[in-house]
């Protein structure tokens, strides 16, 4: 019980919060942009008979409906009030609130229309339940600015929890993604024809693949099915790769394997390749950005300030090195 | 983000009980969100497991067990799969119930189906505006030629107001249907009807003779009065 509790009290740098609240915040805007240019709140998250379209609303409208009243203003209101906060959580105002307020909301309207609620929106709400909860708005942010004076915060530590839950969430999402594909196609007794079949669906394929029925290019198909399958399958090496990573001292011939070899960042990169494919052929929306944008997780503070320093831009914008060495 | 140690380290010793509690209620949702994320077959039936992508899944895995010995017929194993599924199930249900209300107040679930069962009867969207001089196709989900509200209607939270699942339109169809009506009224002032319809084909694998056909389904036809 002690080492669970040292655990959950570990501190460290806020680098990786804050660029998960960066990137996450940008895709979040990016999305509820797109329902504002189509018009969409009212489709939404309207009752029927005010221009919606789901049902939800006639027989158990959620909280904010009973309050603000069962009818088209509410499906505005809920609109400004994700907008708003999304961006006051961006920019780090009222950080924490900000997040918890925008899971809560965002939670209201999936109650409204779980139809348009996907996985993704389910993951954004744990994720940002998380970061309620975190020290995400302690550097760059109007609230590091406020309390320090200073944009990139004073450089204390924030607990380390967030973020393991952060990397946590992300191999169980991936894992039992892989374990959950219980299609044949996904299999090779059903020839991994899987990716080549959701290619073929005209709702979500960007282009026309009907040219992947040639051998060779349905044979890449049958790679990337197989590939994407093992490598959702084998996310918990990450965590493995990780434990490994804290007790290099106690030896032994895998521990020592696993050090050698870059497990993880291997499993990042192809993670990286895997979702700007899924961009760049299905139409999944905000999914592989608001994926990536949880992958500073992956990483230990320094390890990311390491490799933003090679960029003088982010150097000057870090501040000077620590003098300690990084282990 | 500035002068500071590098490595994740541990904290001073704890002097009070915040850490402990903290860490209990921590480990409390670290186990829940696991057991909740085990994979589950979903709630299966005979009425789910008798659409064509589900019984060729059935002819699939009878075929494989019947490999490894086990003979079975779909029908057989179809009867199995949905007792199996219940019982599982119930199983998780019971399971959860100490998380089950904070899962359903913040919607963060952990089902992750994602692409578990590729569609191999996939449906495209059809709108067409009927009118004096002839049928107009507006809209048509792979078709680069008509592309009328394309952002609109691809946005994944639009998609899911139509896409059927493997039984049924989903319910915000309707709705969504007479909604996107009314847009094609005012595109087509002309038009006397629009027909919104769901165009089912089929997949075929390479090697596999092509099937072209497309069948309708979830047809909805408005008249202009209909959405006014």
């Amino acid at each position: 019980m002690k080492r669970i509790v040292a655990f959950f009290d570990e501190r460290e740098a806020p680098t990786a919060l804050v660029l998960i609240r960066l990137f996450l915040a940008s895709c979040l805007l990016t999305d509820l942009f797109w329902v504002g240019i189509y018009d969409l709140p009212v489709w939404l998250w309207a009752p029927i008979p005010d221009g919606g379209t789901s049902p939800a609303l006639d027989y158990n409208p959620p909280l904010v409906y009973q309050v603000f009243g069962n009818d088209a203003s509410t499906a505005v209101l809920i609109y400004i009030g994700l907008v708003l906060s999304a961006f006051s959580f961006g920019v780090g105002f009222l950080t924490r609130t900000s997040a918890l307020f925008f899971a809560l909301l965002y939670a209201q309207s999936a109650m409204a229309n779980d139809y348009s609620d996907r996985g993704i929106d389910r993951m954004i709400r744990i994720v940002m339940l998380i970061l309620a909860f975190s020290g995400c708005g302690r550097a760059w942010s109007i609230d590091a600015k406020r309390k320090f004076g200073k944009w990139r915060g004073d450089g204390s530590e924030v607990l380390a929890w967030p973020r393991y839950l952060i990397l946590a969430q992300l191999v169980l999402m991936y894992c039992a993604a892989g374990f959950s594909k219980g299609g044949t196609l996904w299999f090779p007794w059903g020839g991994y024809a899987a990716l080549y079949v959701i290619l073929q669906d005209p709702i979500y394929a960007i282009f026309d693949f009907a040219w992947l029925a040639h051998p060779f290019w349905y044979f890449l198909t049958q790679l990337g099915t197989a590939g994407t399958h093992i490598w959702e399958m084998a996310a918990p090496i990450v965590l493995l790769a990780a434990y490994y990573r804290r007790t290099a001292d106690k030896g032994g011939r895998v521990r020592t394997l696993f050090n050698r070899l870059p497990v993880r960042t291997t499993y990042v990169l192809v993670g990286v390749a895997f979702h700007l494919l899924l961009a760049g052929t299905v139409r999944i929306g905000v999914f592989p950005w608001a994926m990536m944008s949880f992958y500073p997780a992956f990483y230990r503070p320094d390890e990311i300030e390491r490799f933003l320093r090679r960029y003088p831009v982010f150097s000057r914008l870090l501040g000077a090195e620590s003098r300690e060495p990084s282990v | 983000m500035g002068r500071r140690k590098k490595k994740t380290k541990a904290a001073p010793k704890p002097t009070s009980r915040w850490p402990a509690i903290r860490a209990a209620i921590l480990s409390f949702f670290v186990v829940f969100n696991v057991l909740a994320a085990i994979p589950s077959p979903g709630w299966v039936t005979h009425h789910k497991l008798s659409t064509p992508t589900n019984q060729a899944e059935l002819k699939r895995w009878v075929g494989i067990l019947g490999d490894l010995g086990i003979q079975t017929e779909p029908r057989e194993l179809a009867e199995w799969y949905v007792g199996f599924a219940g019982s599982w199930m119930r199983a998780r249900g019971w399971l959860l119930t100490p998380i089950d209300a904070w899962m359903r107040w913040t919607m963060t679930s952990q089902g992750w189906r994602l692409f578990g069962m590729p569609d191999e009867r996939p449906f495209a969207l059809s709108i067409v505006a009927k009118t004096p001089s002839g049928d107009r196709l507006l809209y048509q989900s792979g078709d680069f030629d008509h592309e009328w509200q394309a952002g609109k209607l691809q946005f994944r939270r639009v998609r899911a107001l139509f896409n059927p699942g493997n039984l049924h339109a989903p319910s915000t169809y309707t709705a969504f249907a007479k909604n996107i009506a009314r847009e094609a009224f005012d595109e087509v002032p002309e038009a006397t009807h629009v027909v919104i319809t769901l165009l089912q084909f089929r997949t075929t694998l390479p090697g596999e003779p092509p099937d072209d056909s497309a069948k309708p389904r979830y047809v909805k036809t408005f008249s202009r009065k209909d959405v006014e």
